[in-house]
């Protein structure tokens, strides 16, 4: 810490410390405070309070709509009566004088029909607001914290949360198995040049915006799509007849793009922990008799395995957490991912406290899989800090 | 373990345009302590990688033991290496290091275990055998690097450079255990060095090498002795270089005019009359006094450096620099050697001086005499 000082001199070095620490605080630690927080104070929406303040709500929304209809209700004149905000005017086969004289008489009672109506409901939401302060009281004196919103998860719900698990993981194993190859042919196997150029191949895709390659999956998969059409072209398939693989079907697709979107996040780790092998090791065993497999199994992999685990573990966790993929790739004729139903909690349904409950459920599943990585390959926190 | 025979019939080595071994025709014996001298970027780790498998030849024939190696791959060869790095197994113990030959050959860990114990009592690492190489010295893990390599039985050992990256006395101490590991199990052992010092006290016989070509094979006493190209005078010991032109030659004896002087020398057999030449007389050939003497230059004396046994003089003569070595019992200060500046007449007797034809000399041949 002193040396930083050092370095860059005390005022640099302040603002640098304050900026990380209002990010620290700001963006990380609050947040997390506040959902675990909500995520244990179990919102029952069928209490007196909930009923009270949903009562509430249906009189203020009956007294606006009183209101307005005083203030723009419907006027009389000489034709009769009109209704400004709707633009009608009743003077149907009335005399001029008869119809606004009948307007008058008819107006003045609704007017006072309104009011009356007004006071009472304000009378009723006075009443009310009263009772909610003492159930208000009576419940913040209740201890709020319960487990509550942590085991009313419904059985549909745990089904797909297991299955966003599952499939998460499938996604991790399957860009390992890709991965690994293409990391030992960039990392060991290609001169300096080649490597490179490589490398560069496997970046540029990353410049393109993540929602227009997830897009760009769609010309593919869609009905008429580029799949749908070599197959139809193959024979395979009749476009014109309506003979069609509908590809959104399958779980198949989900994964394609998962892998593809986050490839990358394999391949680094990997090929940097690969790369700081020294290929004479390679060269020694290949001269001591091992075969390829032999090579790979106690000298490269060995070797590489925290690169694998941090890969394992960065796939697994933007898998869990993706959204845009799921959503967009589906079009809704696959079961939800688990992301889709937290979204749902806190922007449908507007249950925050049990939105947080699920996403920190999320969290606390996604660490215990780090844990089991970590512990699979053996590999320490300081490991993965050091690559 | 037996050691084998291995004979490189005109073989090169290109990369592109680039040759790394011109034609190379080269025989050893089964059972020899055989030294590639060179500086670095000759080829000799190009030749040894292709006697190893790791490098396919351009043209022409590595065999081993009379068979063909050109299709056999590294893993299937006689042949064990032994890199500069040493590249032991860093994730693997000890242990593990040195029997991973034998578990790629599918022998039981028990057995692989007993092994191991025996081949590290060979290279004096009793007792080592769970450690992990980062915890061990490097002379241990140069020693872990030829249990290794011996633990598959090669019939022949390539080394390279494996000693390069220790220090002077652990060197020393090394150059005479690989010697006797050699003696004991009888592996033909090819050591690739660029320190001469290295190769003439190990081997049996010596090649030394420049440019992607031998320019010399033979036992370490004639390469030093009687080199045949001005690259193996220079490069291997030091040598003082005079240039000159040859005047005459009669039987085995050469006169060379330098700006010296002109003097006499045993001449190669190369050499034509009136054709340019060098003559090159080793240091510690050189003697203070002796004008009756046929060769004998009048120097001034420059600097003198203390080198343990014996006592560097640099003396300039018309320009040039000799040097001589000195060994700490003369009487110095009887030599009227003591000052700078002071004037010395040297002299040197025909058989000790070498007249060669004229060609490429070591650029770093002085340097490295005495590491």
């Amino acid at each position: 810490m002193i040396s930083i000082f050092k370095v860059y001199g005390r005022f640099i070095t302040s603002v640098f410390l304050l900026c990380v620490a209002a990010w620290v605080l700001i963006l990380i630690i609050l947040p997390q405070i506040f959902m675990i927080d909500r995520s244990f104070k179990y919102d029952y929406r069928g209490d007196r309070l909930g009923i009270i303040n949903n009562d509430l709500e249906r009189l203020y929304a009956n007294k606006l709509v009183k209101k307005y209809d005083l203030d723009f209700g419907p006027t009389c004149n000489e034709q009769g009566m009109v209704s400004v905000s709707m633009g009608l005017s009743i003077t149907e086969g009335k005399k001029v004088g008869e119809a606004q004289r009948e307007c008058e008489v008819l107006s003045s009672e609704n007017t006072i029909k309104l009011e009356q109506e007004v006071v009472e409901l304000n009378s009723q939401i006075t009443i009310l607001l009263q009772e909610e302060e003492v159930a208000k009281i009576a419940k913040e004196a209740e201890f709020p914290y319960s487990f509550r919103n942590y085991v009313m998860m419904s059985g549909l719900h745990i089904k797909t949360l297991t299955k966003t698990i599952f499939y998460s993981i499938f996604v991790a194993v399957l860009a390992l198995i890709l991965c690994y190859p293409v990391a030992y042919v960039v990392a060991l196997k290609s001169a300096p040049r080649k490597a490179a150029i490589l490398f560069l191949a496997l970046i540029i895709p990353y410049a393109v915006n993540e929602l227009m390659r997830i897009y760009a999956w769609l010309t593919i998969f869609d009905v008429k799509g580029l799949l749908n059409t070599i197959l139809d072209f193959l024979g395979v398939l009749a476009l014109d007849e309506d003979k069609v693989i509908v590809w959104y079907k399958y779980p198949g697709t989900v994964f394609t793009v998962l892998i593809y979107t986050y490839i990358l996040f394999m391949v680094f780790p990997i090929y940097n922990t690969m790369s700081t092998l020294n290929r004479d090791q390679i060269e020694a065993a290949q001269d001591l008799g091992a075969k390829a497999w032999r090579i790979h199994w106690r000298i490269i992999i060995p070797h590489s395995k925290p690169g694998i685990a941090i890969g394992t573990i960065m796939t697994f966790m933007l898998a869990v957490g993706a959204f845009s993929v799921p959503y967009i790739i589906t079009r809704g004729l696959q079961p939800k991912w688990f992301t889709h139903i937290i979204y749902d909690k806190f922007f449908e349904s507007s249950n925050w406290n049990l939105g947080s409950a699920y996403s920190f459920t999320l969290l606390l599943i996604s660490l215990i899989f780090v844990f089991v990585v970590m512990s699979l390959f053996r590999v320490s926190i300081n490991e993965l800090a050091k690559r | 373990m037996h050691g084998q025979k291995i004979e490189l019939v005109n073989l090169s080595v290109k990369y592109g345009n680039f040759t790394a071994v011109q034609p190379t025709n080269l025989v050893v014996k089964a059972g020899e302590f055989f030294s590639i001298l060179g500086p670095s970027g000759c080829g000799k780790t190009t030749l040894l990688r292709t006697i190893s498998g790791f490098i396919k030849p351009s043209k022409g024939q590595v065999l081993i033991g009379e068979k063909d190696m050109v299709d056999i791959e590294p893993r299937n060869r006689p042949t064990a290496l032994i890199f500069q790095s040493l590249a032991l197994f860093s994730l693997m113990k000890v242990w593990e290091n040195v029997t991973f030959g034998l578990e790629a050959r599918g022998v039981a860990k028990k057995e692989r275990y007993k092994r191991a114990i025996d081949l590290l009592d060979l290279v004096a690492l009793s007792g080592e055998q769970e450690k992990y190489p980062s915890e061990l010295s490097g002379g241990q893990m140069q020693r872990v690097a030829v249990a290794r390599a011996l633990a598959v039985e090669p019939s022949v050992l390539l080394l390279d450079e494996p000693l390069a990256s220790l220090d002077l006395k652990l060197r020393q101490h090394m150059r005479s255990e690989l010697r006797a590991i050699q003696k004991k199990t009888g592996v033909t052992f090819i050591y690739i060095t660029h320190d001469q010092g290295e190769a003439l006290t190990m081997s049996d016989r010596i090649a030394v090498m420049n440019h992607g070509i031998i320019e010399q094979i033979d036992t370490t006493d004639n390469v030093y002795d009687k080199p045949t190209t001005p690259f193996v005078a220079s490069f291997v010991g030091q040598s003082n270089v005079f240039k000159g032109v040859i005047k005459s030659i009669a039987g085995d004896l050469a006169l060379i005019e330098t700006v010296h002087g002109t003097f006499q020398g045993k001449a190669s057999d190369k050499l034509t009359k009136a054709s340019n030449a060098m003559m090159f007389v080793r240091p510690e050939k050189i003697q203070i006094g002796g004008e009756q003497q046929q060769n004998f230059i009048k120097t001034t004396l420059t600097r003198r450096d203390l080198e343990g046994a014996y006592v560097n003089l640099f003396l300039e003569a018309n320009g040039e620099e000799i040097v001589l070595h000195l060994t700490k019992g003369a009487d110095l200060s009887a030599l009227n050697i003591m000052d700078d500046q002071s004037e010395n007449i040297i002299s040197f007797s025909p058989r000790d001086a070498l007249i060669l034809q004229e060609g490429e000399l070591a650029a770093t041949g002085k340097e490295l005499v005495n590491d």
